[in-house]
């Protein structure tokens, strides 16, 4: 059943993701990017990362992807298809991209990983609470300081953004 | 065969491809922008897996992968603001547009 | 520091930087600190003096400055500080005591000037090099003294620097120097190369102990004649003389403390200081002290008859100091004996002919005129002037009891004593002219009637003030020499290093031994000579004890006398009493006299025929030069630069700009990695 779910998840998720970087309509690219970033939430619950695949949906579907909606609505007009939208370099990009791919599941799946037991993994602690607790303890300064970064951030995105007093 | 560890490098190394395809070949700006949070995605999933089949009695590659979904936010933010200010100031948002560095 | 002498140089230093910083248009304050600066020096000179007397033993104080290791002959160190001797505290006397007098005078004689503040920071400037290249222990630290001696001299030829004669002078005087300063710096390069020292208290050990010393070895000739080179820039010897006479567009002052008293004196103050080198170097291929008694001794007759001729007052006394000069170095190459002579020459010289210059400055400021033709009779106007101006023609005339006399018969008896015949007779020939030439200038100045409106006035105290010290000494600085107990030769002497003469027999009779048995000899040179030196050490130093004793014979300083008084009897004659006119003179033997007169007259044409070698022979080369400069070596750096251009042409349409190209490459480059480094493709 779960291999079924991930198989199929999987080849839905590499549609999507084609699509989103080779359709003509940025717009809907944006749209299948947030199918493929939703599926792949899909594939934290089949890892038994519960937490993330909230997450995932939260940052990714619910903001990052409306952010990029609106920034696609700023910029250009809605279904602008008449403008290509890939330049010349496709086929040697497509090729390059499929050997770099290629060369790095190669060489992951190249080096012998010590498995941890299939009872361990079976005990994997996904939940909020696991996760809020390793956060809290263990990578309380990260998190800290991921806080600041996300603050300055916004800072510096308003910043670039917003209009000049003159113009 | 069971899924492990193997299928979801697979699974993550081509998304990566397609995230890279699309970061060379994508014109619009925000494209490029939709391409590296593929690519970004990609390397989650990575972390993920490998939480899960080698090391699920710690909470590493989770932690990581939600902070690398928070820079990345923060990344799209910044960028998004870059892509508007460059709208505003060149009336496009095409990459090749953008070419002062030229000879 | 273990003793004071550093104090010397740092003195006038101190006025020199305090006028920089704070008076530089002070007219009134610089000329004082100056005058306190040199007076100081002096007094500190006059103190380390006394102790000399009564420790001559050197006292070195110095600190490394560079350390250079690994060399050819292992490592060596140059030195900065001070080295104390007689003969360095002569020079600080001799330096500081001229220095201050000509201090004191340029109050009077620059009174009127608008950059008399920066005047004095120059003298000052000097004052300091001069005394830093006298104390160097070292001839690294003196050749950098050397250089700033000659920068100070260009300042202060340079002074009126609106006159374009003034001008050319100085750099006229700045590159000749070069010149000479070239063929020096190479001369301390070689000798440290060969001996890894060039400290003046190291250099006779190491020659003494030098292996291969003797007539088959070439190097150390070289050395001395490189060294000789400096002093001939310097010290203005034929051919490098031209500048100094172009020298007295600087103001008068200068023209006695520089280019009369001391700085010229640098050249032969270094070769008596680098005596040994050039002893040593007599036994080597190349003679060197010949070749420095035959240089000086044609400067020397030279410059002499050019005197004879000029007219502008300045000049002969130019053309004076240029045969003096002459005469001090040709006693340097007459051995041990001529180096004390030279340096008392120098010694003695240094004092009448500032008193020369000083006095001739006096009636420059009194007539405004250089021309001797436009003065006379000013003895009765400028009587102070005149009578000192008197005691200095006496003096360097060469009459007892005054101090030419014993110089100038030192220097004689030491060229008789080296066997330098031919020299000897044209040294009197040139004592002859020096009293005729001095005695010309001074009837022509100070006797007949005085010129048509003449104002002509005494100058200020502060002029003549140092007149009258000058004279003073002119007339007791030669009795330093009289034979008892410890005189001048006692302090200032040469001593052969023990075992050098020694040695060069040995080498001697290796050059004509058998082949075979050159080899074990060799072996231990070193050895044998140390066993020798220790065998002879006491004979020889009794020996040398005795060599510098000047002997008094009348053979020498009736003659020496004899020809003085003749010059001044013929000037008299001339130009006093006005029997013998100098036309009928130049007439006498028709053609010949005419040219010999027009050629001195014109100063032998030095200067035109070196115009001639760089204007023709030079431009012409250069001229070849020039085109290969600009076709081939051009050519070729143009080639280079159109290639990279182009080459850059094509490479720049790499960049376009377009950050996707960039990134392509980047992947294609990250792929390549992945397939060599890793091999995971295949």
């Amino acid at each position: 059943m779960q291999d079924a779910v991930f198989y199929l998840t999987a080849a839905l998720m590499i549609f999507c993701a084609f699509r989103a970087v080779t359709s003509p309509f940025i717009f809907r690219s944006a749209l299948y990017l947030a199918a493929t970033l939703a599926l792949t939430a899909v594939q934290y619950l089949l890892l038994k990362a519960e937490f993330v695949a909230v997450v995932q949906i939260l940052v990714y579907v619910g903001a990052v992807v409306i952010l990029i909606i609106f920034a696609v609505m700023l910029t250009a007009q809605l279904g602008e298809g008449s403008n290509r939208q890939t330049n010349r370099f496709a086929l040697v990009a497509g090729a390059s991209s499929l050997a770099l791919g290629f060369g790095l599941y190669k060489m992951l799946t190249g080096h012998t990983w010590v498995l941890a037991a299939p009872a361990a993994v079976e005990a994997l602690d996904g939940s909020p609470k696991a996760v809020g607790s390793a956060l809290i303890n263990s990578y309380i300064l990260p998190f800290e300081i991921i806080g600041f970064l996300l603050f300055t951030a916004l800072v510096g995105a308003v910043l670039i953004a917003r209009k000049e007093p003159n113009s | 065969m069971s899924v492990g560890l193997t299928q979801f490098l697979g699974l993550s190394a081509l998304l990566f491809s397609i995230g890279i395809f699309g970061l060379l070949t994508r014109r619009n700006a925000v494209g490029l922008l939709m391409a590296t949070e593929l690519i970004l995605n990609s390397v989650n999933l990575n972390l993920v897996a490998f939480n899960r089949f080698v090391h699920p009695g710690a909470m590493n590659g989770q932690i990581f992968t939600l902070f690398t979904i928070t820079v990345a936010a923060g990344e799209a933010t910044v960028a998004l603001a870059l892509v508007v200010s460059l709208f505003r100031a060149k009336r496009s948002v095409m990459v090749e547009d953008i070419n002062a560095m030229k000879w | 520091m273990n003793s004071p002498t550093y104090l010397v140089p740092l003195l006038p230093l101190a006025a020199f930087v305090v006028n920089f910083l704070f008076f530089r248009k002070n007219k009134h304050l610089a000329p004082l600190i100056s005058v306190a600066g040199v007076a100081a020096a002096f007094g500190l000179s006059l103190y380390l003096a006394m102790g000399v007397l009564e420790h001559p033993q050197p006292v070195v104080d110095s600190f490394k400055w560079l350390d250079v290791a690994g060399g050819t002959l292992g490592n060596f160190t140059i030195k900065v500080g001070t080295l104390l001797d007689p003969l360095c505290a002569l020079m600080l006397l001799v330096v500081t005591a001229v220095s201050l007098l000509v201090h004191v005078y340029s109050l009077g004689y620059m009174h009127d000037d608008d950059g008399i503040a920066r005047f004095f920071m120059y003298l000052s400037l000097f004052t300091f090099s001069m005394l830093g290249l006298v104390v160097s222990p070292n001839l690294y630290q003196m050749y950098i003294f050397w250089e700033l001696v000659g920068l100070c001299s260009y300042l202060l030829i340079g002074y009126y620097y609106k006159k374009p004669e003034a001008n050319n002078a100085c750099k006229k005087a700045f590159v000749v120097n070069r010149v000479g300063d070239f063929g020096m710096f190479l001369g301390i390069l070689f000798l440290t190369y060969y001996l890894g020292t060039s400290d003046f208290q190291e250099l006779p050990a190491k020659i003494g102990a030098w292996p291969v010393l003797g007539p088959s070895w070439l190097p150390l000739g070289v050395v001395a004649l490189l060294l000789f080179c400096g002093a001939v820039g310097k010290s203005a010897q034929f051919p490098l003389h031209i500048w100094l006479p172009d020298a007295m567009e600087g103001p008068t002052p200068v023209s006695a403390l520089i280019h009369a008293a001391t700085m010229v004196a640098a050249g032969v103050y270094m070769v008596a200081r680098t005596y040994v080198v050039f002893d040593a170097s007599s036994f080597s291929s190349v003679n060197a002290p010949a070749v420095v008694a035959y240089v000086g001794a044609f400067t020397s007759i030279f410059a002499a008859t050019i005197a004879c001729t000029q007219f502008d007052i300045k000049r002969v006394l130019a053309y004076s100091t240029l045969s003096q000069l002459g005469y001090m170095v040709m006693a340097l190459g007459a051995g041990g004996l001529g180096m004390t002579a030279g340096m008392f020459h120098l010694f003695t010289h240094a004092f009448f002919k500032a008193l020369l210059f000083l006095g001739a400055g006096s009636v420059i400021h009194a007539v405004h005129s250089n021309d001797i033709r436009q003065m006379g009779g000013l003895l009765k106007k400028m009587p102070v002037t005149g009578i000192t101006f008197l005691i200095a023609c006496i003096a360097i005339a060469g009459i007892p009891p005054l101090a030419g006399f014993f110089s100038k018969d030192e220097i004689l008896m030491a060229l008789k004593e080296a066997h330098l015949d031919h020299l000897y007779t044209l040294a009197s020939c040139v004592a002859f002219l020096t009293a005729f030439y001095m005695f010309r200038l001074f009837f022509l100045t100070f006797t007949g009637n005085l010129p048509q409106g003449s104002h002509a006035h005494e100058s200020p105290t502060s002029m003549t003030f140092p007149l009258v010290m000058l004279a003073l000494m002119s007339v007791v600085a030669g009795w330093t020499s009289l034979p008892h107990g410890k005189n001048f030769g006692h302090y200032i002497h040469y001593e052969r290093p023990a075992g050098m003469a020694e040695q060069w027999k040995r080498s001697e009779a290796l050059a004509t031994a058998h082949p075979s048995e050159r080899g074990t000899a060799a072996a231990h040179p070193i050895l044998d000579a140390a066993e020798a030196s220790a065998a002879h050490a006491p004979e020889e130093a009794a020996e040398a004890e005795k060599s510098h004793a000047f002997e008094w014979d009348p053979a020498i300083y009736i003659p020496a006398t004899g020809v003085g008084l003749l010059g001044i009897l013929l000037a008299s004659v001339m130009y006093l009493f006005k029997k013998l006119s100098p036309d009928t003179l130049i007439n006498s033997l028709g053609g010949l006299t005419r040219g010999i007169h027009k050629l001195a007259y014109n100063k032998y044409y030095i200067d035109e025929f070196y115009a001639w070698v760089v204007y023709k022979v030079y431009f012409v080369f250069s001229k070849g030069i020039a085109w290969f400069d600009r076709h081939v070596v051009d050519g070729f750096m143009n080639g280079l630069a159109w290639l990279s251009q182009a080459s850059g042409g094509v490479l720049k349409r790499t960049q376009s700009g377009q950050v996707q190209a960039y990134a392509l490459a980047f992947v294609l480059g990250l792929t390549a990695l992945l397939v060599i480094v890793r091999n995971v493709l295949f």
